[in-house]
C-alpha cells in the first residue's frame, strides 16, 4: 500500500528524519515507537503533506491493489487525503465556529465524488454519522460542537476516531490517539480498531504505551530513534520497549 | 441583489418618499408628534434631548433641514411589540432620505425592532427611551450605503440589546446612556466589507448608573480595498460597571485597510472593564487541517469566514431575530464566495 524509499525530512534547517524506509501493505497494523522528539510526528505529517516540512526520497503509495503505485510528494494534501489517508493528530488543531457537522459531511461528499460514489444529502448523512457514534459510544454532542474548540484533549482524540469512522481511511496514521485518554476510552478504542480493521486497509499508531497494543496487537513494531527505524519486530518488541525504555538504541 | 425579508405582520416600508404606516396602536408619523397626546415625560425628553450637547452629529448633513418623515413607536407598560422596518426606494434619487424615529418604551416592555437598508441610500436617527424594566431589542441590516445612528437612554433595569449586520458602506453612530441602576447593554456588530465598501462605526457607551452592565463585540471580515474603521467608547461614571469591549478583524487582502480604536475612561473605582482589539489573517493550519479531510482550500476558507461570522450570530441571543438571520445567511454565503476568491493562500 505505501512504501516509503530514502526519506529524508527538513523543518527550516534543521534534519528531523534521516533515510528513513518503511513498507506496509493492506490489512497490516503496523506500531511506531520512539523517545519524544525522535521525529515519529515529522514521519506522519511528511506522509500527509504538511506544509512546514521540506521532503525528500520516495512516498509511493496505491489504494488499492489495481492501482499504480504513485508518489505522493508530486500530489496535494487534498489529493492523498482524498485518495484515503488519514491522521489523527496529535494535537488537533481548533477552527472556531465551524460546525463538526458540515465539516465532516462537506469532508464526506468530497470522498465520494473523487471515487465517484453516490454523496449523501443532510439526512442520509446524519443517520450515517450517528450510526457512527453509537458504534463507538460516543455521545451525539460531537456533531454538532463547533471542530475541536474547547474540546478536552481526550475528547479531541475520540473527535479525531470520529472522523476516522466516518471517513473509513485506506491508510489510518494515529498519532497517540490513546494518549489522554481515560482506561475505559482505550478500550473503546482498541474496539474500535479492531472493528474498522480489515484486509483492504491499514493502520499504524504511534503510541507510548503497551496498553493499547496489548488489545490491538500490531503485526510489526518499529524503533524510532534519532530518525532512523532502529529496529522492526512483532509485537514483542513492544513489551520489550515498555520493560527496558529506549537506552539500548540510543 | 435584491432580498425581501418578511418577518412579521407589521411591516413598514419606505417606497421612494412614501411612507405605508399599517395599522396598528401605538405607531404614528413623524409629523404627529405635537399632535397626539404622548406622554408629558416623553415629549420633555425629545426636546431635551434633541438639544442635548451629547446628541452628537457624526456625519455631515448635506442639507441641513430636519427630517421630517419618521415614525413614532409608543409601547405601553408591559406591552409587546414587533415591528420591521424595510428602508427601499423603487425610483434613483440622488439625495439620501432622512428620516427620524422615536421610541417610547415605557414600564416592563418591550420591543423588537428590525430594519433593512435595502438599497439606495439613507440617513436615519433613531431615538429610543427605555423606561424600568423595559427591553428594547434592535436588529439592522445593511446592504446599501446609509448612515445611521441610536441614541438611547437607559432607566434603571432597563436594557438595549442590538445587532447591526452591514453588508455594504456605511456609518453608524451609536449612543447608549445608561442613567440608571442596573441597566444592561449588549451590541454586536457584524461588518462584511468588499470591493471598496467603507464602514465606519462610533459607539459611545456611557455608565452613569451604578451597577451597569455592557458588552461591546464587533468582527470584520475585509477583502479588497474596502476600509474600516471602529472607535467604541466606554465611559465609566458609576460604581460597580461591569463592561467588555472587543473588536476583531479578519484581514483578506494586503489592500484592505483597518483602524480599531477601543476606548476606555473610568472615571470611578470599584468597576470590572475590559477591552481589546485584534487583527488577523485565516490560520493556515486550520485550512491545512480541514485539507487532510479532503476538504478543498477555498472551501475551508469558506467555512473559516462563515464561521467566524457566525460566532456573532448564534451568541446574539434573542430568539424572535432567529428566523431574521437565518434569511440573511444564503446573502452571506454568496458573499464568502466572493471573498475567497481574492484571497491567495501562501502555503
Ligand atoms: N516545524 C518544525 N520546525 C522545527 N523543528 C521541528 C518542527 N517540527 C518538529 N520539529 C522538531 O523535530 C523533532 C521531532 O519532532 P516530532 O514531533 O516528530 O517528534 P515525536 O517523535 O513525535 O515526539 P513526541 O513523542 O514528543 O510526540 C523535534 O525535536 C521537534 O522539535
Ligand atoms: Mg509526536
Amino acid at each position: 500500500m505505501i512504501q516509503i524509499e530514502n526519506l529524508f525530512v527538513k523543518a527550516g534547517e534543521r534534519s528531523i528524519l534521516k533515510d528513513l524506509n518503511l513498507q506496509i501493505n493492506p490489512g497490516e497494523v503496523h506500531s511506531i515507537m520512539g523517545p519524544n522528539g525522535s521525529g515519529k510526528s515529522t514521519l506522519f505529517k511528511a506522509v500527509i503533506g504538511h506544509p512546514e516540512l521540506s521532503v525528500s526520497g520516495k512516498i509511493l503509495y496505491r489504494n488499492s491493489a489495481d492501482q499504480q503505485y504513485e508518489n505522493l510528494l508530486n500530489k496535494s494534501p487534498v489529493d492523498r487525503a482524498l485518495e484515503g489517508i488519514f491522521m489523527a493528530f496529535q494535537h488537533p488543531v481548533e477552527v472556531p465556529g465551524v460546525n463538526n457537522f458540515n465539516f465532516l459531511h462537506t469532508s464526506f461528499n468530497a470522498v465520494c465524488k473523487h471515487h465517484g460514489s453516490a454523496e449523501m444529502d443532510e439526512k442520509e448523512f446524519l443517520k450515517f454519522a450517528e450510526s457512527k457514534l453509537d458504534l463507538l459510544g460516543l455521545d451525539k454532542k460531537f456533531l454538532y460542537h463547533p471542530l475541536n474548540e474547547g474540546l478536552s484533549g481526550g475528547e479531541k482524540k475520540k473527535n479525531e476516531l470520529f472522523q476516522m469512522a466516518v471517513l473509513s481511511p485506506t491508510l489510518s496514521l494515529l498519532d497517540e490517539l490513546d494518549s489522554g485518554l481515560d482506561i475505559d476510552s482505550i478500550k473503546m478504542l482498541a474496539e474500535s480498531l479492531k472493528k474498522m480493521k480489515n484486509k483492504q486497509n491499514a493502520i499504524v499508531l504511534i503510541t507510548h504505551y503497551h496498553r493499547l497494543l496489548a488489545e490491538v496487537k500490531p503485526d510489526y513494531v518499529h524503533v524510532l530513534v534519532d530518525g532512523h527505524i532502529k529496529e522492526t519486530g512483532d509485537y514483542s518488541l513492544a513489551l520489550q520497549v515498555d520493560q527496558t525504555g529506549y537506552d539500548k538504541w540510543m | 441583489m435584491d432580498v425581501n425579508i418578511r418577518l412579521t405582520e407589521n411591516i413598514l416600508n419606505w417606497q421612494g418618499s412614501q411612507t405605508h404606516l399599517p395599522k396598528d396602536e401605538g405607531l404614528f408619523s413623524l409629523s404627529s408628534l405635537r399632535n397626539v397626546e404622548f406622554p408629558k415625560k416623553f415629549l420633555n425628553w425629545v426636546d431635551h434631548t434633541l438639544n442635548s450637547q451629547e446628541n452628537l452629529v457624526p456625519f455631515p448633513v448635506k442639507n441641513s433641514s430636519e427630517p421630517s418623515q419618521g415614525v413614532i413607536v409608543w409601547v405601553k407598560e408591559k406591552e409587546t411589540k414587533e415591528l420591521q422596518i424595510n428602508y427601499h426606494q423603487s425610483d434613483h434619487h440622488i439625495e439620501s432620505h432622512k428620516i427620524r424615529n422615536f421610541f417610547f418604551l415605557e414600564k416592563g416592555s418591550s420591543l423588537n425592532w428590525m430594519e433593512h437598508f435595502a438599497n439606495s441610500s439613507f440617513q436615519t436617527e433613531n431615538y429610543v427611551f427605555v423606561e424600568e424594566g423595559a427591553v428594547f431589542n434592535q436588529l439592522t441590516v445593511n446592504q446599501s450605503r446609509s448612515s445611521s445612528k441610536v441614541y438611547c437612554d437607559l432607566q434603571e433595569k432597563s436594557s438595549f440589546f442590538s445587532l447591526d449586520i452591514n453588508l455594504g458602506s456605511w456609518s453608524k453612530c451609536v449612543q447608549i446612556y445608561g442613567r440608571k441602576p442596573g441597566n444592561v447593554s449588549v451590541v454586536r456588530g457584524l461588518n462584511f466589507l468588499k470591493q471598496k465598501d467603507q464602514s465606519s462605526w462610533f459607539v459611545l457607551n456611557q455608565h452613569d448608573g451604578v451597577s451597569g452592565h455592557s458588552r461591546q463585540w464587533y468582527r470584520s471580515i475585509l477583502s479588497d480595498r474596502s476600509r474600516n474603521s471602529i472607535h467604541s467608547k466606554v465611559s465609566i461614571q458609576a460604581q460597580e460597571t461591569d463592561s467588555h469591549q472587543l473588536l476583531q478583524d479578519l484581514i483578506l487582502s494586503p489592500y484592505a485597510k483597518t483602524e480599531n480604536k477601543p476606548e476606555l475612561e473610568v472615571a470611578k473605582d470599584q468597576v470590572k472593564a475590559t477591552h481589546g482589539a485584534t487583527t488577523g489573517t485565516p490560520n493556515p493550519m486550520e485550512i491545512f487541517y480541514m485539507n487532510t479531510r479532503g476538504i478543498s482550500k477555498e472551501k475551508a476558507l469558506e467555512f473559516l469566514i462563515t464561521g467566524w461570522a457566525e460566532c456573532i450570530l448564534s451568541e446574539s441571543g434573542y430568539d424572535s431575530f432567529n428566523g431574521f438571520l437565518k434569511k440573511i445567511a444564503p446573502i452571506l454565503q454568496p458573499l464568502v464566495k466572493k471573498q475567497v476568491q481574492q484571497f491567495h493562500l501562501t502555503y
